[in-house]
Parts: C-alpha cells; structure tokens; sequence
C-alpha cells in the first residue's frame, strides 16, 4: 500500500510539475513542457516519414526495390555506389547551405517544415509509376533517379531535426533530459507502425511484396508523419548563444590527419570494415515470414517484441561496462553474437527458435548504443592528448577514408543473393528449399563477420584507468594555461593536485604480483570457503586495477612527461622560441633561415628542418597570395564587433540582414587568417605548452587556499538549492490553490469532502495498525512469560 | 604502433582475399555448355518429382503508337499444396497430382486490370470438391463485381481431366524451349551472346537464328515468341527459372543504344518458381 502512495505521490507531482510548466520553462532551463512535446510529436513525424523513406533505399535487402519492383541486387549495390560517391559532394552542398541558413525561423526549423512535403510527394510519385508496364532499365532508371535525389535531400529534413535538438536549450544538463524525454516519445512511432503494418496485410490481404502496401498504407504513415512533423517546426525555439571569445577552428585536413594517428580510431573503424558479413542475417526473420509462413499476425506480434531488446540492452549495459571495463564489453558483446548467430544457424527452419535467438542477438548488439557513445568520447579524449586539438565533428569526415572500402565490401552480399538465385524474381524464396539454402549461407557468413569483427577488439588496450589519466593529463594542460593566463579558479588547482598525488600514489605502489593474485584466486576456490574465494577475487580485482594503472602510467602520464624530451619535439621548440620573437606582421616579412635556427647533423632532424622550412615558406607565399603586404591585425576584434551589434527592432530586417551579413563577414576572415597563419600559430601553441608546465609549483603552493574556497563554494550552492527547491515546491502549492479557487463552489465542496474522506480514511488505517502493533506486543510478552514457565518447570 | 600497423595492413589484405575470392566466383561457359545446361534443366523442370507444384508469371508486351507505355498482357499461375515440417510436398498416395489439399489459382491482367480468376480446390469454408472460377470480362473488373460459377470438381480432376488446364501447364509453356536444337541458338554467334555461371544461377545470353524464326512461322503460322532482338534463359539451381525476349522499341527510330541506355523493352517474359504464395479459395457462390 505504501508503494501505490509513493507511485501515487510521483504522479501527482509530475502532473502538478507539469502543469505548473506548461507554458512557462522551470527556473534555470529554457524549454517548457509544451515545447517538449512539441518537439516529441516531430520526433514520431519524422520516424513516420522515415519509415517510408528506408523503402526508397538502395538496398538489396529492401523489400520495395528489390522484392516488389524486381530491381537484380548487384544493380542495386552498383547504384548505391554511385549514390554514395555523389553523397560526399551533396553534404558539402547540404552543410553550406544550412550553415548559411539565417531566417526568422532560424537555421534549422524552416527545413523540418518543408522538406518533410516534396521528399514525401517524389516518394509517392515514384510508387505510382507503372511498374507492370515499364522495361527492366526504365525501371532502373527511375529508381535510380527517384531513389538518389531522396537520398541526396532527406538528411535536410532528419539530420536538421536531429540539430534542433542539439540548439533547443544551451542547458547541457536540460538537454540530455529533454532528449532522452523526447527519444522515449518518438520511439512510439516505430512501435505502432511495425505492429499495425502486418496487421493491416493480414487484413487486407496484401503482402510486402505488393506495391499497393507502399502506395497505400506505408504511404498513409508518411503522410501523417509530416503533419506531425510540424509541431517541431512551428512548436519549438532555437537557442544559440555565441561565444564572446572565439576559439581558433581545427582545419578539415589537418583534424583528419591528427586522426589517422590514433590507433584506437582505428581499430573500431576497422572491426566495422572486416565484419561488414555480420549483418547478413538481418533479412532472414522478414523473409522467413513473408516467403515462409505468410503469417502476418505473429509476425506484428513478434516485430513489436523484438522492439522491447534494446530497452534491455540499455538497463544491462552501465553495469556491464562497470564490471568488465571497456575491452571487457566490446569482447562480450562480439562473442556473445558469435554464439547467438551459431545458434540461428542450428534452428533457422523453426521461426520461434530462430527469433528468440534474434532477439538475444538484438540485446547484446544494442548493448553498443549505451557503450559507443562512452567510447567514442574516450576515443576523442585520446585524440585530444594526442594532438592538443578537440575534434567532434571531424572524427566522422575522417571515416570517408573506409568508404571505398565499404563500397567494395557492400558488393559481397548481393553478389551472394544473385549466386543463390535471387534476380529480378524474389518470388524464388517461396521454394523452402532455396529460401533455407540462402539462410543456412547468410548464417554463415554472419558468423564469419561477427568473428571477423572481434579480433581488431583483442587490441583494444584503452582502459577506464587509461582513459582516467587522459583526462587528468588533459585537466592540468587547461590548469597550467588558465594559470599562465591568470584564469584558474581554485576548482581547478585543487583538481590538479589531486591528480598529481593520485597518480605519483601509482608511481610509488609496488607492481603488483598478478600470478601469485590468480594462484590466490585458484586455492580459494579450490578451498570452497565463501568468505575466501571472495577475499581472493577482490584481491585479484585490486591487484588487475593497480596493473592497469601502471600501464596507463607508462602509456600516458610518462609519454606527456617526456614529450618534449624527444628529439623531434625538442628541436620543433627550437623553431617556435625563435618564431616567438616576431609578430604576426613581422612573420610574414623574414626568411627561414633568419630564424637562426643550425641545421641539425642527425639525418633524421635534418629532414625534420627540411620539411618544416618547406612549410614556412608555404606560409609566407599564402600570406602575399592573400594578404600581399598588408597583414590584418583585428581579425579576432572585428567577430566580436559584429556579434555585439544590436538590432533594436525585430522586425527590421535590412538591420538583421545587415548585422548577419557584418557576422558572416568577420567570420569568414577569421577563419581564412587562421589558416593562412595555421603553422605560425601551433608553434606558439606548442611553445607555450612547454613553457607552462614550470608554473605547477606555483598552483600547488595555492592549493590549501583553494581546497577552503571550494568548500565554501559548495556550501554556497548547496544552500542556494535547497532554497530553489522550497521556492518550487511554494510554486506548487500555490498552484494547486489557484485551480482550487477556479472551480465553482459546488465543485471545491466537493473536492474538500474528498479530501476529508481519504484523511478520515488515512487516520483509521493508522489507528488499526497501532492496535495490531499492540495486540503483536501483547503476544509477544504472553508467548515469553510462557516459555519462561516452561524452562522454570 | 608497429602491431597496429601490422594488423591494419593484414586484416585489409584478408578482407580484399575474401572478397576479391568470392566475387571471381563466376565463370563464363561455352555455347555447348550453355544448351547441355539447358537441356538438362528443362528435363529436371518437367520429370522432377515435384514437377507438378509451381508458381508462374508469364507476360507479353506490345507497343502501343501514341502512347508511352506498352499494353502488357499478364498470366500467373500457381499450383499449390500442403506442405510437411521437412519442406516436403504432402502426398495422399503416390498417384500423379493426388497431392495433400491441392490447390490451383490462375489470373489473367490486360492492361493492368484483372479480366480473369480461376481458384480451384479445397475453400476456405472447408467445403471438399469446391471449384470456382470466374471470367471476369473488362466491365466486371471495373464494377468489382465477383462473377464465380462453382463447379463439383477437385482441383486433381480439373488438372488432369477437365482439359481447360493444358494451356498453363509447364509442359505446354517451355513445350517451344524443349524442342530447340544447338544451332538454333546463336550464342557465340551474338555479339552481346555468351553463357554465365554464377553460384547457382546460369544464364545464357543469345539470339533466335533466322533459320529457326522462319521454321516456326511455317510451321505454326505465327511468329514465335522468342523471336526478337535477344533473349536470355536464366536457370536457377538446375532448373528454368526465367526467359526473357527483348525486342528493339520501335519508339526509338533508327537509334540502336546499348546496356543500361538500350532503347528496348521485354515482349516476352516467363519466370517461374516452384513453390508460390499461399492462397485461400472463396466460398462465394
């Protein structure tokens, strides 16, 4: 009973939260509820629309193209090469022209409400075409045509809704809520229409092999989704909030190669390229009930089921990544695939058996939705040691350099579809005896892709420990420049210190012995004592963590020590000490050789001062390309002129274009210059890196004084909170008494009876409890009285 | 590092191994080949046990002056039984076509409407000896009005006896294939001609000889539906699986394009397959 309270009690608290934000965001955000949902009923839009938009993919898996319009899966492969390479140029076109979007709606919102429209009209237009009267090319062509200018303009309409997420609130915290919120709500979509699709077949009489199903009920969805779809468009805000001080921007070809630097980059992008096998099952379970059973009702049934997997997934996975540490899970889940696709092989002619296997299969492999962001993020971390450069959006252009890979390894699978006999005519699945040929080979294949797909993980050597000591190596890189810039708050010296005693603690712990650990491990569990097997494994776990600690010590902590202790780095030092002596203006007018810099004997720093003098001097000819002899020396002042100019009215707009035009303007110069003098200033960078590593005795001197002003800090806020939350549930209360007051009397005296009632009821229930309680004591002291008696007889 | 390295450069020399291995695993066949091939597939087609289950779509395509797209008669057929947990076709006895709920569907589309249904076997009501069929002519399509007349005839009798199921069989529809000798196919002859194996599908690529076309013309008195500009043969896992006729679309004039731009279109198309989508008879009468 007291659990239904308490469920009682959050629901009318949520209602009342809910209520008492529905138009207005809570203190400290910017996003009210209605906005939320707003942007939750775009989310379901724009996954209505999607779901008709995946049919016009060139796919050979794709039931439209391939099985319904009788398009051979290589020509679908070849056309999906084609598209793909004209993808890459199209995202540039896509990218420029979004970031150069600036209307009353923003940058985003005026493509989530009218591409939705013409992507959905050519859709239908291409599903209306008389396919039965039409050539095999004809057809080609026309799936082609149809099929790429979808592809090319649909990210306008899922990315940019994707973007508004990203813009709708600066509030990181409020963010992450709001989109897990509005993810959970637009998921609902997919689970609808999975269901209701196969039904509305089965009802019909239709299959997904009739092109009616797409002209008129895949179609149907899509059309409701873009309705939908506006509520995001027209529903909700975006807030971008620029940056007073400009950071210098990383340059595509230089990010990318900073990128191809990082072998653990490399080892994910690898284990996708070689296991590209893997997803070769994928088609088995649709095919098995359109050309198998033909039963379309179990097939919602279990399509809707299988929909519930990655919930699992995401409820198992923090715990997992805890307990088996990054390696740890990525083995897990690439063994665990391997067995479940073993076992989908043993049991493929029984569709139950088969699609509990799948479904086992769906929640490991949905175990990387939670634990691939965490990695990604270690990996950029690393990259960020690496290079000193934060790159986010770069880690994914740099994965253009797999895609001719990709293209090439995309051929494997319809080049099996056609040898197995799938052509123009998929009706061949019908015939058990081929369908089961080609699921007993789409097994295999799928097992030798997921075993392909594990090996790159055996080296996958960045550990939590490792990771840790990045981000301490990369704390007390934006400690000592903040100190040197006279911006370090006590928050930071006190966490650099920290660090510093944590990891020398590591530095002076002795190596641990990890044979003797496990002999340990071996006896204790031998000896079948709990207690000591349990001692024994926690011994052994320590023991494992100080190892890889030591490890990181040696990989990271030791590496960043001696960085400038290499040659190469010692002599880059060199260059940037004697670059340190000249301006920007200066720079552009002296020689390399004025730098004074001695040509080095060691053949390989002689090839070192080769190569950076050549590209010195491909500075000073950009520079006179560009500047000639006139260097500007405001670039950085003129990006914040033009984003402190203040346009009065809004609803000028010769004033807006203008101030976004000045905007544009002084971006775009900033951007050149940093390019043009792109080498000049990472040598400065590397210098002042150098020099910044002396003031760690000086923050460490401060640290008593910081560790006081941090608590007081957080005694601070720890009070304002407490405040906020009085002051909210005061909001609450008075709320609740102003829609009180807005009922007519009959209805408050009625509220107030009720309310009367439940306490009546509330104070019984209290009272009987108390009077079971005594009647327990009562007993209690009757049953000892007794048993005394008995042992005094 | 180094280990790095090694392995990036191993494990993309393996992938290229496995791909370029599986992707060289078509091989082209001489003419000879190609028609002993065909020869052996049309016999497997017809005398295979399971011979009498199959599902078919055949097509005819004619240009139409004045208009973009081609008048396309369509035919599609599906014979049907029960089938057991091992993917056997269940028999009663071992009878010629004494199958386990025997069932025949055949339609007809003229132009892209239904003019023609036939539904033969056991109906959905659960009623034994229930044969249906309807001639549904171009008004009744367009009503949607069901003409059905209900015969007493099971779907055995009505393949074997009744004499109106002759025109579909296999036997009638790859009758003119079987009776075709090695010359007249031109194979090698064909300057686009030649014969692919690939995994489980041959297909052989040639055109109809003049020889043959005027042979079949005296004989028959109408040209034969191969005759045409080329045509290919597609055999799945030993069997016929599609035929193909191209024809030069008169539409494009003198231009005589080829590959993807080839201005041509299908006249003739037969695919076939040996097991088809399940179906349920009407009980309407």
């Amino acid at each position: 009973m007291q659990l239904i309270e308490k469920i009682k009690g959050v629901f009318t608290n949520l209602y009342d939260e809910v209520v008492l934000h529905w138009n207005r965001p809570a203190k400290g955000n910017y996003v009210s509820y209605k906005e939320l949902v707003n942007y939750s009923i775009g989310g379901i839009g724009r996954n209505m629309v999607i779901y008709l938009l995946t049919y016009m993919g060139l796919a050979a898996s794709n039931t439209l193209l391939g099985s319904t319009i009788g398009i051979r899966p290589l020509h679908l492969q070849y056309m999906s090469i084609i598209s793909t390479v004209l993808g890459i140029f199209f995202a540039m076109l896509r990218g420029k022209l979004v970031d150069n979007t600036r209307t009353r709606m923003g940058k985003f919102r005026p493509y989530i409400a009218f591409m939705g429209f013409p992507l959905v009209i050519v859709s239908l237009v291409y599903l209306f075409l008389p396919f039965t009267e039409m050539t095999y090319n004809a057809k080609l062509i026309c799936t082609f045509f149809f099929a790429t200018s979808i592809a090319m303009f649909q990210p306008l309409f899922t990315d940019t809704y994707t973007e508004l997420g990203s813009v709708i609130t600066p509030n990181s915290n409020e963010r992450s809520r709001l989109l897990t919120i509005s993810i959970l709500i637009a998921s609902f979509a997919p689970t609808v229409y999975n269901f209701l699709t196969p039904l509305i077949l089965q009802w019909t009489g239709l299959t997904f092999t009739n092109i009616n199903t797409y002209r008129y009920i895949i179609a149907s969805f899509a059309i409701v989704g873009v309705g939908f779809n506006l509520f995001a468009a027209f529903g909700c805000k975006e807030r971008v909030i620029t940056s007073k001080t400009y950071t210098q921007k990383v340059g595509l070809l230089e990010g990318m190669m900073g990128i191809y630097k990082n072998k653990y980059w490399w080892i994910k992008n690898i284990a996708t390229i070689i296991g590209f096998l893997e997803s070769s099952f994928s088609v088995i379970f649709g095919w098995m009930y359109i050309y198998g059973t033909q039963d379309m009702v179990q097939y919602s049934l279990l399509t809707t089921l299988y929909g519930t997997a990655s919930t699992i997934a995401m409820v198992i996975t923090p715990t997992l990544l805890r307990k088996l540490g990054n390696r740890g899970i990525l083995l897990f889940h690439n063994v665990s695939n391997i067995l479940c696709l073993s076992l989908m092989f043993l049991v493929y002619k029984n569709p139950f058996l088969f699609f509990c296997c799948m479904y086992l299969n769906a929640v490991f492999n949905q175990l990387q939705l939670v634990y691939d962001p965490v990695l990604n993020a270690e990996v950029k971390d690393y990259q960020q040691f690496l290079t000193g450069k934060r790159v986010d959006f770069i880690l994914g252009a740099a994965a253009t350099i797999t895609v001719p890979i990709t293209l090439l390894t995309g051929l494997v699978i319809p080049f099996v579809y056609e040898s197995m006999g799938i052509t123009t005519n998929y009706d061949i699945l019908y015939d058990p005896q081929v369908r089961n040929n080609m699921f007993n080979m789409l097994c295999m294949l799928s097992i030798i892709g997921s075993v392909l797909n594990l090996v790159p993980f055996f080296f996958y050597r960045l550990s939590r420990e490792k990771h840790t000591m990045i981000v301490q190596v990369l704390r007390r890189r934006a400690a000592l420049a903040d100190y040197a810039s006279g911006v370090i708050t006590p928050q930071q010296i006190v966490e650099v210190v920290d660090d510093h005693r944590a990891i020398q603690a590591v530095m002076d712990a002795e190596a641990p012995d990890m044979k003797a650990a496990m002999e340990n491990l071996k006896q204790a569990f031998k000896s079948k004592e709990k207690g000591a097997f349990k001692n024994a494994l926690k011994a052994y776990n320590e023991a494992r963590h100080l190892r890889e600690n030591k490890e990181a010590l040696v990989e990271i902590y030791m590496k960043e020590e001696q960085k400038f202790e290499k040659p190469k780095n010692a002599f880059l030092l060199q260059i940037a000490t004697a670059l340190k002596e000249y301006s920007y203006v200066e720079v552009a007018k002296i020689k390399f050789e004025d730098l004074g810099v001695a040509i080095p004997e060691d053949k390989q720093l002689k090839a070192l001062y080769e190569k950076e003098k050549k590209r010195f001097e491909k500075m000073l000819a950009e520079i006179a390309k560009v500047y000639g002899d006139c260097v500007p020396t405001d670039c950085f002042e003129n990006v914040d002129a033009a984003h402190a100019i203040v346009v009065t009215d809004i609803k000028d707009k010769n004033a807006i274009k203008a101030r976004d035009k000045a905007i544009d303007v002084a971006e775009k110069a900033l951007i050149k210059f940093n390019q043009v003098f792109n080498y000049y200033s990472n040598k400065l960078e590397l210098l002042a890196e150098s020099e910044n590593r002396l003031y760690y005795h000086e923050i460490e001197a401060l640290y008593d004084k910081a560790v006081l002003e941090v608590a007081e800090h957080e005694a601070e806020i720890e009070r304002k909170d407490k405040e906020e939350r009085e002051r909210r549930k005061q909001e609450i209360q008075e709320a609740k008494q102003a829609r009180f007051e807005s009922f007519s009397p009959k209805k408050q005296a009625r509220i107030l009876a009720r309310r009367k009632k439940a306490e009546e009821k509330k104070a019984l229930k209290a009272q009987n409890v108390q009077v079971e309680e005594n009647v327990d004591a009562l007993d209690e002291v009757a049953s000892s009285d007794t048993n005394q008696e008995g042992d005094n007889e | 590092m180094k280990k790095v390295t090694k392995f990036v450069i191993i494990s993309t020399l393996l992938s290229i191994i496995l791909i370029a291995s599986l992707l060289t695993g078509c091989q082209n066949l001489s003419g000879d080949e190609g028609y002993d091939a065909l020869q052996k597939a049309i016999e497997t087609t017809l005398n295979d046990d399971n011979a009498h289950i199959f599902y078919y779509k055949e097509s005819y395509a004619t240009p139409v002056p004045n208009r973009v797209t081609n008048l396309v008669e369509t035919t599609t057929v599906n014979v049907l039984c029960s089938i057991d947990k091992d993917y056997n076709f269940e028999k009663n006895s071992n009878a010629e076509y004494d199958y386990k709920d025997l069932k025949v569907r055949v339609t007809k589309n003229y132009d892209g409407k239904s003019v023609y249904e036939l539904f033969c076997g056991r109906a959905e009501d659960g009623s034994n000896k229930l044969a249906i069929r309807g001639d549904l002519n171009r008004q009744t399509a367009l009503t949607g009005e069901d003409k059905y007349t209900v015969t007493d005839n099971t779907a055995k009798d009505f393949i074997l006896n009744s004499g109106e199921f002759t025109p579909y069989t296999l036997e009638t529809k790859l009758a003119e294939l079987k009776s075709l000798k090695r010359e007249d196919l031109l194979i090698e002859e064909y300057e686009n001609g030649g014969v692919e194996k690939k995994g489980n599908v041959t297909t052989i690529t040639c055109k109809m000889s003049d020889a043959y076309c005027n042979r079949y013309y005296e004989q028959n008195g109408k040209d034969s539906v191969l005759k045409g500009k080329y045509l290919t043969i597609e055999m799945a896992y030993e069997r016929v699986s599609a035929i193909t006729v191209y024809q030069h679309d008169p539409k494009a004039g003198e231009s005589n394009t080829s590959g993807i731009l080839a201005l041509e279109y299908e006249s003739y198309k037969l695919e076939i397959v040996y097991t088809g989508p399940k179906f349920t008879v009407p009980h309407k009468n």
